[in-house]
Formats: C-alpha cells, sequence, structure tokens
C-alpha cells in the first residue's frame, strides 16, 4: 500500500488502456495457432491500436521533424516487433527483429547518440542476428512444427502484456500530465525536456574552455566517460566476454566421439 | 525553473515506446515455444531498455546511460553465444527446438502439458517455380530470299 500511498493524484485517461486492450487482442489473434491464424482482423485490431496510440500521444503544439522522424521510427520499430513475436517461420521473425533494430537506431540517432547507433546495428544487425540465423539453418525444419505453429497460452501471455504496458503507460501519462500542469512530486521525469534539452546539449558541446565540439564529438565524449567514471565496468564487461567465449565454445563442443584434429 | 515546452518527442514518448517493445517482447517470451525466437524476444526486450537508458541519457544531458548501453550490448552478446551453445546442445539431444520437450524439467507433482489440437497436415513444401524450357528457340517461318 506503500505504492499506492506515494502516488500523486490525478486522472488516469482509460482511453490508452483501451488503445493497449486493442493492441493486445491483436496480438491475440495473430499468435501462430494450430488452426491457423485470423491474420487480416488481428492486424487491422494491431495497426487500429497503434493509430490510436500515436494519436493518443500527439499532441499539435511545436510540431518538428522531430515529431515526424520519432513517429516514423516508432511505428516501423512495433510493427517489427509484433511480426516478430507473430511470425511461425523463425527467419522472418529474424529479418522482422533486424528491422527493430535499425529502428531503435534511428531512434538513438534522434536522442544525439550516433555512435550507440552505429554500435546497436553492428552487434545485433551484424552479429547476433547472423548467428541466429547459422543455428536456425543448422536445426530448419520443413514441416508444420509444435515449435513454431503453436503458441503456449497466448490468451494469458496477452493479458500480462496488457497488465504491464497499461501499468506502465497509464502512469507514465499521468506524470507528464501533472508536469504540464506543474504539479507532482516527481519534476524528473516529467520536466520540459525539451527546454531542459536545449541548454544541457550546450553544455555537451562544449570543451572545458568554452569552445564549442562539433555535433559528431559523441564519441569523444563517449569515451572520455568510459574510461574516466566506468572504468572498472569496462574491465568487468571484458572479462564478462572472455569468460562467455570460453563458455560458448565449452558448451557446444561435441563431447562424444574421437575427437580428431585437423 | 524553466517554462514548461512540451514538444511531442519528449521523454514520456521515449520512454512509452521502449515500454510498448519491451512488453511485445514479454509477450513472444512467454508465448512463442521455439527456443532460438524466445532468445530472439529477449534480445528485443533488451532493446526497449536501451531505448529507455538512451532517452534517459539525453534527458539528464549526461552520457552515463549511453555507456550503460554499451555495457548492455556486451552482456547482450554475452547472453546471445551461451544461449545458442545451449540450444545447439538440446538440439542435439532431441531434435526439437521446443521448450515443450523440455518438460520433464518442471518441479515434481505438475501434469505435463499436451496439445490437443492436431497439427496442419498442409504441404508446407512450397512449389518450385516452373520456368518454361529454354534451349530450343521456337518455330520460325521458313526464311525464303529472292536475289
Amino acid at each position: 500500500m506503500e505504492l499506492f500511498a506515494a502516488s500523486q493524484p490525478g486522472l488516469l485517461r482509460m482511453d490508452y488502456f483501451f488503445a493497449l486492450a486493442l493492441g493486445a487482442l491483436g496480438i491475440y489473434l495473430l499468435l501462430p495457432k494450430p488452426k491457423g491464424k485470423t491474420s487480416l482482423l488481428g492486424s487491422l485490431a494491431a495497426l487500429g491500436s497503434l493509430a490510436w496510440l500515436g494519436y493518443l500521444g500527439f499532441s499539435p503544439t511545436g510540431i518538428t521533424i522531430e515529431t515526424g522522424l520519432f513517429y516514423l521510427f516508432g511505428f516501423f520499430a512495433l510493427v517489427g516487433a509484433g511480426l516478430m513475436v507473430t511470425q511461425t517461420n523463425p527467419a522472418r521473425a529474424a529479418i522482422s527483429f533486424v528491422l527493430v533494430v535499425i529502428c531503435v537506431g534511428g531512434l538513438m540517432l534522434l536522442l544525439a547518440a550516433p555512435f550507440l547507433m552505429a554500435a546497436n546495428m553492428i552487434v545485433y544487425a551484424g552479429a547476433i542476428v547472423v548467428t541466429f540465423l547459422f543455428v536456425l539453418m543448422l536445426a530448419s525444419q520443413r514441416a508444420p512444427s509444435d515449435s513454431d505453429n503453436r503458441s503456449r497460452e497466448p490468451a494469458l501471455a496477452c493479458f500480462t502484456g496488457l497488465a504491464l504496458s497499461a501499468s506502465l503507460i497509464l502512469l507514465l501519462q499521468r506524470d507528464q500530465e501533472n508536469a504540464n500542469k506543474g504539479m507532482g512530486q516527481w519534476k524528473g521525469l516529467g520536466a520540459p525536456v525539451a527546454a531542459v534539452r536545449l541548454h544541457q546539449e550546450e553544455n555537451l558541446r562544449r570543451d572545458a574552455s568554452g569552445r564549442p565540439h562539433s555535433p559528431a564529438d559523441n564519441t569523444t565524449f563517449l569515451g572520455q566517460t568510459l574510461y574516466t567514471s566506468l572504468l572498472l565496468p569496462v574491465e568487468l564487461a571484458g572479462a564478462l566476454l572472455l569468460v562467455a567465449t570460453v563458455g560458448a565454445i565449452l558448451i557446444a563442443q561435441r563431447r562424444s566421439g574421437v575427437e580428431v584434429m585437423p | 525553473m524553466m517554462e514548461v515546452i512540451d514538444f511531442p518527442p519528449g521523454l514520456t514518448h521515449y520512454l512509452s515506446l521502449g515500454a510498448l517493445l519491451f512488453v511485445l517482447g514479454l509477450v513472444g517470451f512467454l508465448s512463442r515455444r521455439n527456443m532460438i525466437l524466445m532468445f530472439l524476444n529477449a534480445e528485443l526486450m533488451i532493446q526497449g531498455v536501451a531505448l529507455n537508458f538512451v532517452a534517459f541519457a539525453r534527458h539528464r544531458g549526461n552520457l552515463e546511460g549511453q555507456g550503460f548501453v554499451l555495457f548492455l550490448l556486451a552482456v547482450a552478446a554475452c547472453e546471445a553465444a551461451i544461449a545458442l551453445a545451449l540450444i545447439l546442445v538440446l538440439y542435439r539431444t532431441q531434435h526439437s527446438l521446443d521448450v515443450s520437450v523440455w518438460q520433464n524439467l518442471r518441479e515434481e507433482g505438475l501434469d505435463p502439458t499436451l496439445d490437443e489440437e492436431p497439427l496442419p497436415l498442409g504441404p508446407l513444401e512450397e512449389k518450385s517455380p516452373v520456368l518454361t524450357p529454354a534451349g530450343i528457340g521456337p518455330q520460325q517461318p521458313e526464311e525464303t530470299s529472292h536475289v
């Protein structure tokens, strides 16, 4: 009860909930089932929910190019994620995941993180998805199989997703509205991003002597952060990668039979 | 305090988008039965979290959040390597990617879940496209000359 007592007063808007429920219904209809899925109705519901959510989150004041790009990348990221969750063909699901990664990369670019965009795409689209595709090739199945054409408790899974997403998004939206009204204790979350953003970006773009950097200096700053305040985690991450590499090789080794060294 | 300006893609928008990606990954992880797809869905959840970190880094105007995403990438790469190695071993023993063949790992006293609906028997073998045979030219009327 402490949690509820600490929360601020404010209006929880139910239209967000209904939009999310429509999306959950769409995902439920689209999840693979042995009887065949109702693709048309499900995709209509999912796309309708996306459009509704976009409309609810849209405010006509201060439209910039950033707004358009955010909606573009966000739309395709969510569509790719939905496709990935509902595809019966795992290879196509992996390709949809690449679409998600590319769109998240675009969003990172909007958030002034060009280095992370590149790193994210190289690591995910370049390495992880390719490895996934290799394993899929090793274990490909032609006929309809239990693993691809069945879902485990799709209704319960969609309900869980609806509960989590509704609680997250309703709370976020209420905090935003409270901050817009100038009330609420959690100023850090709902505080006007744009005003803070311009000010702090100016600080980021200048070095100690006050000379402005180019925006592409994000990598320099990131490197400075990594090797000053985050030095210990960097070493730990390196150790973790080494251990994981050795472990993966050991696990995937064939133990039975005679070992033949080439 | 600064004045209230709310540009549409504010922090809340990015956080909501990250939450939706996370939830989609969660739904996929809970409901799909292909082990590879389950881990792909876990990666989708990580993407949503990474978006949150970058949005907060931008909002706070420092780079700790972006640095954290790099560690997230490192952990995700480790996770993918170990998970794929384990999936390979599991596939070699049971020749199936379905997680439900490992139901005997459940705690004792739980009945196994059985699939009742039969799978479609449809011919999943897609037909290869048939090309028109090449090599023999179509018949032409004989050429005549009047030289």
